[in-house]
């Protein structure tokens, strides 16, 4: 009697970090990649790559600027080529929680900038295949996450993440009804992504790849490929460097810096 | 010929077996024949605007469109909008399917009060009135979309499929078709029933002729089997005259069917009649063969003699009229329009295979036959009292007859000016047919159903990213707008763009004069729209239109209209092309024009001289054109009055009727010549022909009358309207051969007895060969012929006799002749075609030395003694030649016999 009382509570302290090393949640792991991968400054400069249905390509050159403080991001997005679009750029206010952005365009051609009606995120940025909900960084309020597997992918193990809105304004405004999200188990990085319209048609893909450590437990995709399935296609995103060592001010954040000479 | 029929007369088994493996062998290609209802076979292969349209699809898609639409009494409704959005989601999943526009798919950039909307119009179905009304709003104030994907009053929305099919998917437009009618039938089930929705498009066309072609196909050929043998039956009271043409008809589609096979050939709206026209033209010569026999056994031949009688006397004159249609058809197959070309060939073939089976299948068939009951000779009522009609047209009323004649000449070539072209599919149909009524909706309800494109191009890039570029195109898009249907192109998105950016300033919309700016609007269009309007980098810009032209000539007199405000109005330095598919085919009209003419010039001139060959006479041959050419300006001016246009399907209409009417021409002719022989005058001879050749002339043409006849129960509108056509050109022609032709042969003795006596010699001997008629001029030659006249004797028919008194000389035209010493079995002499015999007696006049018999059937000329000398005397100089020709022949058979 007292040896099987003995085994029950090995059993039972063995049997606790057992169950507290078994499988993190969904939530747990797109906050853990967000607390890995978040930067409070970043700036990235990429090559973007249009490419139409019939195999056309477009080349243009964009610097993204972001800064996060008190979890809320602002970001600059401007296009650097070709010359007669250089200039051209979107301004992003995060309001955070279930609030509208605010957004502002501004057109280097009449240096004039025009505010963006709000909930807008699931329009195309630019003409490209990234909505403008696709640039922003994840928002655990208004999402649910569960995990519904693991699935190796490209040979690394990842886990499989189902991302439901949450909330009825997120349902309205996103263009997506449900995403899937492989996260790779050795970095908590995403590798790809399905979209799926509210009617659970798969609309849209994202592959990241080109994983590199920026530091600590830091990674970055410098390439990213998003294909609109239906559309047939493709917009691929090349970054040339990203620097998440220099450290912005709000002054970069307005519009009338975007109407400086771009550098 | 009399050869082979005699052959194949004595041959039944054999030749039936080879008709068997001769159409078995070309059956056999019959599984690859298929159907093909586009529009590719329009196109001439090389033609630079066909080469353009290709390169322009692989620049801004194709302009192939299926259009479904909702109706009601407002499309901004829940249901409607929430069906359209799942619709449009569907749609763009359908392989083939390059592009969906429709409210879900436009972009609604619209500026208030500072701030940008940069939406889809219809991203999801609105949740309250409010955004309703709003929906319909934006909807409705924006030109782009209205007369595209919404009508002014907001109660029609549509889907417009962009369909490309760059493989050539064998199916394509079935399977398309089909997905769009799930569609349709799920959308159906779930709105109410005041919810009117419908389809239309490029698609249900060519599915639509397809299954039209096959059900004609399947009905009209065995009609058209059973109107022959119905008529045949009439005129000839006996069931092989209708079972024969039927089952000679079968193995010669059957055979052509397989050879269109074997040659890639496609069934389509124009071949599909092939074979009907072969069933009803194949019975012709079958019943020509048939009223030989009957003849032959009604004059008291055993059947077996009546078979070799009727391919012996025949057997010349069908393959004389076979070989003209073919021809006639022959002058259609170097076409430069694929679809006109190939139907060319397999007619071509068709006429030819029928005439092989036919002379190999009915004398077989006849010997198989039991021999039917013979009565008395007696035409039925209706042929006696035609006959008598005719002689005395042909007799007493040629005054009347020859203002009618000039008469109708005169309101045929009235007509004649108002034929027009129609090269558009859709106008195939009849008037009732699924596709043109729901084209006709379509056009009242939203938006016309032929597109086009007008593009611009230049060598420079990123013109049409500029104003001064854009300007252009504004300015011929406005003007296709306003006056050709509703034009959609790129200046639309800038110009929209542009005000919305000013606030939704009126004054705004506009092209803006700053090009980077136009470049930067450029980046926030949404890449597919702008990808249908202007090519990767910016040097090629598309507007199309969406226009309510129908048929070839709307379509041809758009297309006139807006290269002459081109040339009137828009700088020279940029290029323009109008392009699409219909335009391409509409153009392929004016190609269609020069080769009918050709085709019908070629046809008269092969006609021509055929003729003239036949009868060793131009002036023949060009008499003999003036009946043929009457049913062809009567098929045109009918067609002109009647408004049926020529088309890809009505334009063989005038080679048949050609073909026909040569056919029956011949047959007059040909008789003619033989009445000629036997009479003293033409108008004997004609009254002679009119009573032998009424009947069978007659009784073919109201076969083929009733055989065309059958394709006026045809689906496809153009069948109808050839079916129309044909039997009237039969009626023409059977009346321009019974009337005109005597008439004109009365008028103007084109032959002469003495022509035909000469033609006939002519025929069966060569000049340079006979010794008799050497060194003569064919002037000198008819005074010789006028000496004496040709006799036909069997084998073994003695013609001198040992001991007669000499009256004449003989020429030996056919055959082979013995001459023996009567009680002696030695042959003395065998003379064959060209030699002469009896010169002795001639000469000496002493009586005959031997006896002359013929050794098989022999054709000779027997030269009176009395009629040399009288024609010596008038005509010395043919005398003395001929006198010297004799001597030459007995100088050259004494030295024979001397050595």
């Amino acid at each position: 009697m007292l040896i099987r009382f003995i085994c029950i509570l090995c059993l039972m302290t063995t049997g606790i970090p057992l169950l507290a090393w078994a499988a993190p949640t969904g939530r747990q792991i797109i906050q853990e990649q967000k607390n890995r991968h978040s930067a409070d400054d970043e700036t990235g400069v990429a090559s973007l790559t249009l490419v139409d249905r019939k195999g056309k390509e477009k080349h243009q050159q964009i610097k993204i600027v972001s800064m996060t403080r008190n979890n809320k991001s602002k970001s600059l997005i401007q296009y650097l080529a070709p010359a007669n679009i250089r200039g051209v750029g979107l301004l992003t206010w995060e309001q955070g929680q279930d609030k509208d952005d605010d957004q502002w365009l501004y057109m280097s051609a009449t240096r004039t900038s025009k505010r963006i009606a709000g909930g807008n995120k699931k329009n195309q940025f630019m003409g490209t295949d990234m909505a403008f909900e696709d640039l922003r960084a994840e928002n655990l309020t208004v999402h649910k996450y569960s995990l519904i597997g693991e699935e190796p992918l490209d040979g690394k193990p990842c886990w499989k993440i189902e991302i439901l809105p949450s909330t009825e304004k997120e349902k309205k405004e996103s263009g997506y009804g449900r995403r899937v999200v492989w996260v790779e188990q050795s970095n908590y990085m995403t590798l790809k992504a399905l979209f799926y319209d509210h009617h659970s048609r798969h609309i849209k893909t994202a592959l990241f790849k080109d994983i590199r450590l920026m530091k600590g437990q830091m990674f970055r995709s410098f390439k990213v490929i998003w294909e609109r399935i239906r559309k047939k296609t493709r917009t691929i995103m090349s970054y040339d460097t990203i620097d998440i060592e220099s450290r912005h001010n709000d002054t970069r954040f307005t519009k009338n810096f975007m109407k400086r000479p771009v550098k | 010929m009399r050869r082979i029929m005699t052959t194949i007369v004595n041959a039944p088994a054999r030749s039936a077996l080879l008709a068997l493996i001769l159409t078995f062998i070309f059956a056999s290609g019959f599984w690859n024949l298929s159907l093909d209802s586009s529009a590719k076979g329009m196109l001439t292969k090389g033609d630079p605007d066909v080469e353009y349209l290709n390169t322009i699809r692989d620049v801004f898609g194709e302009a192939v469109i299926h259009s479904i639409i909702f109706k009601s009494n407002t499309v901004f409704r829940s249901d409607i909008l929430e069906t359209l959005l799942n619709m449009t989601f569907e749609a763009e999943g359908i392989e083939g399917v390059e592009r969906v526009v429709s409210m879900a798919t436009v972009s609604n950039l619209k500026g208030e009060n500072g701030i940008l909307n940069t939406d889809m119009l219809l991203m999801d179905v609105p949740m309250d009135e409010s955004e309703m009304a709003r929906l319909k709003e934006d909807t409705l104030s924006n030109s782009m979309f209205v007369g595209e994907v919404v009508n002014p009053e907001g109660t029609v929305t549509g889907l417009h499929l962009f369909l490309s099919d760059p493989d050539g998917e064998k199916g394509f437009e079935n399977r398309i078709l089909a997905a769009v009618d799930r569609l349709v039938e799920t959308a159906g089930a779930s709105l109410p029933e005041d919810v009117e929705i419908y389809h239309i498009g490029a698609a249900k066309v060519k599915v639509d002729i397809v299954n039209a072609i096959n059900r004609d196909g399947l009905r009209l050929t065995p009609l058209a089997a059973c109107m022959v043998g119905i008529v045949l039956f009439l005129f000839f009271r006996t069931s092989s005259a209708n079972l024969i043409p039927v089952l000679t008809g079968l193995l010669s589609i059957g055979s052509t069917l397989g050879f269109m096979g074997v040659m890639g050939f496609a069934i389509n709206p124009i071949s599909v009649m092939i074979p009907t026209l072969l069933l009803v033209m194949g019975a012709t010569e079958d019943i020509h063969l048939i009223s030989e026999y009957m003849h032959g056994l009604e004059n008291g031949l055993a059947k077996k003699e009546a078979i070799l009688n009727m391919a012996v006397k025949s057997g010349t004159a069908i393959f004389l009229t076979s070989l003209t249609t073919l021809l006639g058809f022959a002058t259609i197959a170097p076409n430069n329009i694929p679809i006109l070309r190939e139907f060319g060939i397999a007619a071509t073939f068709g006429i030819a295979i029928n005439f092989v089976l036919t002379v190999l299948t009915v004398p077989t068939m006849l010997h198989i036959y039991r021999v039917p009951k013979i009565t008395k000779t007696k035409d039925n009522i209706i042929i006696a009292g035609f006959r008598r009609f005719l002689f005395a047209l042909v007799t007493r009323h040629r005054v009347l007859v020859t203002i009618c004649l000039i008469a109708c000449v005169g309101i045929c070539i009235v007509g004649i000016q108002k034929v027009y072209i129609e090269t558009d599919y859709k106008k195939f149909f009849k008037d009732d047919a699924p596709v043109p009524v729901l084209y006709d909706k379509l056009a009242r309800d939203l938006v016309g159903g032929t597109n086009f494109m007008v593009v611009v191009e230049t060598r420079g890039k990123t013109t049409f990213q500029t104003h001064e570029g854009l300007v252009v195109v504004a300015k011929l898009h406005d003007y296709l707008n306003q006056n050709h249907g509703k034009a959609v192109g790129m200046v639309d998105l800038i110009r929209k763009t542009h005000q919305e950016m000013n606030d939704g300033d009126p004054n705004a919309y506009a092209i803006p004069q700053n090009n980077n700016l136009l470049a930067q609007y450029n980046l926030m269009m949404d890449a597919d729209s702008l990808a249908r309007f202007v090519n990767h980098d910016f040097s090629k810009t598309s507007i199309l239109v969406r226009s309510r032209a129908t048929g070839t000539k709307e379509t041809m007199e758009v297309y006139e209209d807006i290269h002459r405000y081109i040339r009137e109005n828009l700088p020279q330095n940029f290029s323009y092309h109008v392009t699409g598919e219909y335009i391409v085919v509409a153009k392929a009209s004016n190609e269609m024009t020069r080769q009918i003419v050709t085709n019908l010039g070629y046809m008269f001139a092969v006609i021509f001289l055929f003729i003239s060959l036949l009868f060793m006479s131009f002036k023949a041959g060009a008499l003999a054109m003036i009946p043929n050419i009457l049913p062809v300006l009567i098929n045109f001016g009918v067609m002109g009055f009647l408004g049926i246009p020529l088309s890809t399907a009505t334009f063989p209409v005038a080679i048949i009727a050609l073909g026909i009417a040569v056919d029956d021409t011949i047959h007059f002719m040909v008789r003619y010549a033989d009445e000629l022989k036997q009479t003293e005058s033409n108008e004997s001879a004609i009254m002679a022909t009119i009573s032998k050749e009424l009947r069978p002339i007659f009784s073919t043409s109201t076969a083929l009358i009733a055989g065309f006849c059958v394709l006026l129960f045809a689906e496809f509108g153009t069948s109808i309207q050839f079916g129309k056509l044909a039997a009237l050109c039969m009626v023409s022609a059977l009346i321009s051969d019974l009337i005109i032709t005597p008439l004109l042969l009365i008028k103007v003795p084109i032959i002469s007895p003495l022509d035909m006596l000469q033609i006939h010699i002519r025929q069966k001997l060569s000049y340079a060969k006979c010794k008799l008629l050497e060194g003569f001029r064919p002037g000198e030659i008819r005074k010789i012929l006028t000496m004496g006249t040709i006799r036909t004797l069997e084998g073994g028919d003695q013609f001198i006799r040992e001991g007669d008194h000499s009256t004449s000389m003989v020429l030996i035209l056919e055959g082979e002749v013995e001459v023996k010493k009567s009680g002696a079995n030695e042959t003395l002499a065998r003379l064959s075609s060209g030699e002469i015999v009896g010169e002795m007696g001639f000469l000496t006049q002493e009586p005959r030395s031997a006896n002359v018999t013929s050794l098989g059937p022999t054709e000779i000329f027997e030269i009176d003694n009395k009629l040399i000398t009288l024609v010596s005397r008038r005509f010395p100089r043919v005398g003395n030649k001929l006198f010297m020709n004799i001597a030459k022949i007995l100088t050259h058979r004494l030295k024979e016999v001397q050595n």
